[in-house]
């Protein structure tokens, strides 16, 4: 077989692998810009504060947890990264959310990118999430304290 | 911190939310950004795994490749995808395996490996700033990309 006729199968291949990829990427960005203009996820995110005791992070955790999770780590990590300023959450929980978030981000764009492979999306990423919250979960048990209970929080939170 | 510093520093609260045709233009915009940035990615590679499709050079390859990636139930030509999903981009890697025809088992574990961990040097840059090492995190990405990719290789019937 000659190199002529394979070069211009894989041009044929990449033009059409690269129109699939516009079909799919242009509308989820414009999804996402959508959310984003609506601030649905951070009011959407505060749901999940009970949530963070898994990871045994305090309520603020879920913002740049839900964040960097929809929107990507670049996004979620300026958002943690305010959230350390703010000092609402100190390095290790810091270190929590990123360990957390660099095994398991931007949930909408990169997997449905690879649908397009024939890969299932539901499942790979139902088992992204739980490959994350189960080493988080792990490592946060090691990392940082028990969180205090409910009557003692209430007590803090007064001080 | 003063008052025109926190503004500058969290626009999303200030902002009032809503949709406009901005949003719409913003989104297209960026979109088409994103699609010129990854056939730049794309193109070459499939090109390339295409042409050398055709010559025993991918598949020697493969056979290097294949008692590692077999061991997650991956074909060893899938080994160019997995490289460059690691070093470079995902959209390298969706380039690198376009032309490879993985059966629906093997397209998932080759996404669930690289969603895990892919652009180890930009990310590992970025995680940087989240106080943990960087080479600690990104050695916990790849050792739970290959545990997690082992037990779905094993569970899921083929």
């Amino acid at each position: 077989m000659d190199i002529g006729a394979a070069l211009l199968m894989g041009a044929q291949n990449a033009f059409y692998q690269v129109g699939k990829m516009a079909l799919i990427l242009i509308p989820i960005i414009v999804f996402l810009e959508i959310l984003r203009d609506l601030h649905i996820v951070q009011r959407g995110s505060r749901l999940f504060a009970p949530v963070m005791g898994i990871f045994r992070l305090p309520g603020e955790a879920a913002v740049p947890m839900v964040v960097g999770l929809v929107f990507g780590i670049l996004y979620g990590a300026g958002v943690l990264i305010q959230a350390g300023k703010d000092g609402s959450l100190n390095a290790k929980e810091m270190t929590v959310i990123g360990l957390f978030l660099s095994l398991n981000h931007a949930i909408i764009e990169d997997p449905l990118l690879f649908t397009m492979l024939g890969a299932n999306y539901l499942l790979m990423q139902a088992l992204r999430l739980v490959a994350s919250v189960l080493i988080t979960a792990l490592f946060a048990m090691w990392l940082l304290p028990p969180l205090p209970g409910p009557a003692h929080e209430a007590a803090q939170s007064n001080s | 911190m003063n008052p025109t510093e926190m503004d500058a520093s969290r626009p999303s609260v200030i902002e009032q939310p809503g949709v406009s045709k901005d949003t719409f233009v913003r989104g297209c915009s960026k979109g088409l950004k994103t699609v010129w940035l990854m056939s730049k990615f794309m193109v070459p590679l499939i090109v390339l795994v295409t042409v050398l499709g055709k010559t025993p050079w991918l598949a020697m390859l493969g056979n290097a490749f294949a008692p590692i990636l077999g061991f997650i139930g991956l074909p060893g030509e899938a080994s160019v995808g997995i490289l460059l999903g690691l070093a470079v981009n995902l959209y390298a890697a969706i380039g690198a395996a376009a032309p490879l025809d993985l059966t629906v088992k093997q397209a998932t574990i080759f996404a669930f490996f690289l969603l895990i961990s892919h652009s180890l040097l930009i990310e590992g840059a970025i995680t940087k700033n989240f106080g943990a090492p960087a080479w600690k995190l990104t050695g916990l990405r790849l050792l739970t990309s290959f545990l997690f990719a082992f037990l779905l290789n094993v569970l899921w019937p083929n």
